[in-house]
């Protein structure tokens, strides 16, 4: 048929299209730091930090649908734990933030366990104390954390290392949650966060997915975190659990598509551009107007880019639905 | 001698005084299609959760294969073989019909592709095979329901539990998810069918009835002889049927 | 700890649970007539307390005058939020996550505003200074005063979900949506007006509890959770459990606050929902929705 093999060349183009402009990115991406300022380049990494704990939490919210508003426990886990490990123990810090990344796996074992076994609102709130608390126990574990007074590092960041790490983090983002998408384990999340009664009752052992997703989504905050006090070089309990970044990283997903393999990386970028416009005009105000614009995005785009696209595209494709066919043909 | 591939044991279920089901017993035979009949409030659906798991009963024990599976989960009762659709149709909305399937395939095969393949299959069977890349939200009550039935056969099951399965349909899809009941006996799959009050279906698909009420076993046996029985007669079908039996 | 340390504790967390009872009634209506969670509660009870500190600083006004005010202000803020945000959420599969990130988004508003208004410093207002003493037990002053409000308005709010025909339709829209529908009540304005209320109430909280505590615009997340808390430890829609979770977790903070540190009671209000809702998910007290 004559119009399907127009479509497929469409379809084929599009998908050419779509790799000749992710070629493009990572070339860009990979040259940047060498004639841009430092600016834009601390720019970059901010955007990349956010960008992977936006996948982070699709992970855990998009596809399975349990609305975390505590990821950033594991920011403060990963950025504590690097701090912890190079002040005292004087660990490279790259070694560094892997060791925080292991510890915010493996916290987030019991965490998830006791976590998961609560569902919409509670699970929200949870998360949402879970944060405040582990903030607490930073406040008043002064032995180990220094309490409010918080840990110093040496000022030997690199912006450049730092950049290209954080890039590092983004392409492990994509393509782990391009993996899960196209798997057995994503089909998986996907239908608990349809139905869940009706997972279990097809054979998906949801407290243990859900648990899988739960540690593999508390990987990049933590990571994310130890990068971000490793650029501080200071850590303490208000920048470590920053509630503030919760709330972006979520509307980056949210903004791109939750549940989608490219929305968190088009919508982080999307906002960090955004974020970055609005404070340079207006400094003063401009948390206030992100939160407005959080609203905005709620309101009109409650499901994101990407799905609307894909709607779009779809409408225009076919214009009926299936061929009428005689279900007993079979 | 073996053991029945589903034995219900004096199974009683109270929530909060009220008794939902009260000493149930009967046993599936392999291949088997077993009617559960009993107005709205039987106790049907409650039946259907104990056996998969999603309740666990007051008393008694549920065995099959000889094997007790009290204390199993839904998801590892589905593995061991039984498969079950919902009263109220819940397919996963937002997925594909060919994912709704592929999903509940992926409790006998590992990989995605694999699932995929078997589903395929099966959305052949049950003649679906043209809606495979619709989301299952935009099917129609009829498909919806048919879609449940391709998803429980996909845990390749010993036995499907199929709550409801006829309410609410024209009397043409009627006929044709009777069809597709006798095509999973054709293929050795025992069913244990709850209705409420579709008779006629009743009658074509079972090979034993049990009878609810209450919460109690009221009657068990063949159909023509179960609906003959004057209590049940009396107390289910209203006398219109009572006339109906009585011509034979 | 003798006994007059430990009866004195007593008195004390009860005149903070008295607050915290008042500031859980609204979560818990909107909760129960809504679905919805308000993440944005703690920081309206935050923003009520500024409002307070404000008027008390810069015109001198009571915090008793500036409760009535307080509460219009919630009453308002409350409307708007449902009326343009929250109610023009599509009702379909999302609209409960939809809604909870709004309140989400909600609270980040507020907390940047009170910033810029108010800066982000600690703040309360000293009004009235002392305490009367009663069978060798002190009683500060702006603790019975605050207990008292809170008790009062707590009843007045009961009195008017129980004998006023509105506040019997906001009960019938909890308890059963569809039922309340049928019998023609206009379930949109039911829900305005309850998660004014909710508002109403959270100001005014906010209001009696900047008497007592300092706040600053970063800790309303702190008061969702305790609000939260109470009406888990309590059971959604009960009056009685709301008032026995609150006094409950006032005394948890004012016990472990003396034992342990301020800050360790100030992580209580999460640990005792966890391990109520881990323990028994119905409630601690399992009380009957009203």
């Amino acid at each position: 048929m004559a119009t399907r093999d127009a479509r497929g060349d469409r379809v084929a183009v599009r998908i050419r299209i779509g790799w000749a402009a992710l070629a493009v990115g990572i070339a860009v991406v990979a040259v940047l730091p060498f004639f841009a300022s430092d600016y834009l380049v601390g720019f970059f990494f901010t955007t990349f930090l956010f960008v992977s704990m936006a996948y982070g939490w699709n992970l855990v919210s998009g596809f399975t649908a349990y609305v975390s508003f505590g990821q950033m426990s594991f920011f403060g886990i990963g950025a504590y734990t690097l701090a912890i490990l190079v002040s005292r123990n004087a660990w490279p810090w790259p070694i560094a933030v892997l060791a925080g990344t292991a510890t915010a796996a493996v916290l987030a074992v019991p965490l998830g366990w006791a976590m998961l076994r609560l569902r919409g609102p509670y699970f929200a709130l949870g998360m949402l104390g879970l944060t405040q608390v582990l903030a607490m126990v930073a406040s008043a574990w002064i032995s180990v954390t220094r309490g409010g007074e918080g840990i110093y590092l040496p000022p030997e960041a690199t912006l450049r290392q730092l950049y290209y790490a954080g890039a590092a983090l983004v392409a492990v983002a994509v393509v782990v949650t391009w993996a899960v998408d196209r798997s057995a384990f994503g089909l998986r999340l996907r239908s608990i966060g349809e139905d869940e009664l009706a997972a279990e009752a097809m054979g998906v052992d949801t407290t243990m997915a859900k648990l899988a997703s739960f540690v593999l989504a508390s990987t990049f905050p933590a990571m994310a975190g130890g990068l971000y006090a490793w650029r501080l070089s200071y850590i303490d309990p208000a920048s470590a659990f920053p509630a503030g970044y919760e709330v972006q990283t979520i509307l980056m997903a949210i903004f791109g598509g939750a549940g989608t393999v490219w929305g968190p990386l088009i919508g982080g970028f999307l906002f960090t551009a955004v974020g970055e416009v609005l404070w340079a005009k207006f400094a003063e105000v401009h948390l206030l107007l992100f939160g407005v614009m959080i609203l905005i995005v709620l309101l009109f785009l409650p499901e994101g880019i990407i799905p609307l696209l894909r709607r779009r595209r779809m409408r225009r494709r076919a214009p009926v639905g299936p061929a009428p066919i005689r279900e007993e043909a079979a | 001698m073996t053991a029945p591939l589903l034995e219900v044991r004096d199974v009683s279920k109270y929530f909060e005084g009220l008794r939902a089901l009260d000493g149930v017993s009967f046993t599936v035979e392999p291949g088997v299609i077993l009617s559960i009949i009993g107005p709205n409030g039987a106790g049907k659906t409650t039946l259907f959760n104990l056996i998969t798991g999603a309740l666990a009963p007051t008393r008694g024990d549920i065995l099959f294969e000889g094997r007790s599976i009290l204390g199993l989960r839904p998801s590892r009762t589905a593995r061991l073989g039984i498969g079950r659709t919902f009263q109220i149709v819940r397919p996963f909305p937002g997925l594909t019909t060919l994912d709704n399937v592929a999903l509940a395939a992926l409790a006998k095969v590992s990989t995605r592709r694999a699932a995929e393949r078997r589903a395929e299959r099966i959305l052949e069977l049950t003649g679906l095979a043209p809606f495979a890349q619709l989301e299952a939200r935009n099917l129609t009550l009829a498909k919806r329901k048919r879609l449940e039935v391709a998803r429980a056969v996909a845990l390749e099951p010993k036995v499907i539990l199929l709550d409801e399965v006829m309410a609410g349909l024209t009397p043409t899809e009627v006929d044709e998810t009777i069809e597709l009941v006798k095509k999973l006996r054709a293929m050795g799959i025992a069913a244990v069918a709850g209705i409420e009050h579709v008779m006629q279906a009743v009658k074509k698909i079972s090979d034993h009835v049990v009878v609810l009420n209450f919460g109690k076993k009221l009657a068990e046996g063949p159909p023509s002889e179960v609906m003959r029985h004057p209590e049940v007669v009396k107390a289910y079908l209203g006398s219109q049927y009572a006339e109906a039996a009585r011509k034979g | 700890m003798d006994a007059r340390t430990f009866l004195q504790l007593l008195v004390n967390g009860t005149m903070v649970g008295g607050v915290y009872g008042l500031m859980s009634l609204g979560i818990n209506l909107v909760w129960g007539v809504m679905g919805v969670v308000n993440l944005a509660h703690g920081d309206v009870i935050m923003a009520g307390g500024f409002l307070a500190f404000w008027l008390f600083t810069r015109f001198g006004v009571n915090p008793l005058v500036a409760l009535p005010i307080g509460i219009a202000a919630g009453l308002c803020l409350g409307i708007l939020v449902q009326r343009f945000l929250l109610g023009r959420v599509p009702p379909d599969r999302g609209a409960v996550k939809t809604s909870l990130l709004m309140t989400f988004g909600v609270s980040y508003v507020i907390i940047n505003g009170a910033q810029l208004l108010w800066g982000n410093e600690f703040q309360t207002v000293m009004f009235l200074g002392g305490s009367w003493h009663v069978g060798g037990l002190d009683f500060a002053k702006t603790r019975v005063i605050a207990f008292a409000a809170a008790g009062f308005i707590s009843v007045s709010l009961w009195a008017f979900l129980q004998y006023t025909f509105t506040g019997r339709a906001v009960r019938a829209v909890s308890q059963h949506p569809d039922g309340a529908l049928v019998c023609g009540i206009d379930i949109p304005r039911i829900r305005v007006l309850t998660f004014g209320l909710g508002s109403a109430l959270a100001a005014a909280a906010g209001v009696l509890l900047v008497m007592i505590f300092a706040i600053s615009p970063s800790m309303g997340t702190g008061y969702t959770v305790r609000s939260f808390a109470v009406t888990v430890i309590g059971g959604l829609g009960s009056f009685p459990g709301a008032l026995a979770g609150a006094v409950m977790l006032g005394l948890a903070e004012v016990f472990t606050g003396y034992l342990f540190s301020a800050q360790i009671a100030n992580g209580i209000a999460f640990l005792l929902f966890l391990a109520v809702l881990l323990v028994r998910p119905q409630g601690l007290l399992g009380m009957k929705r009203v």
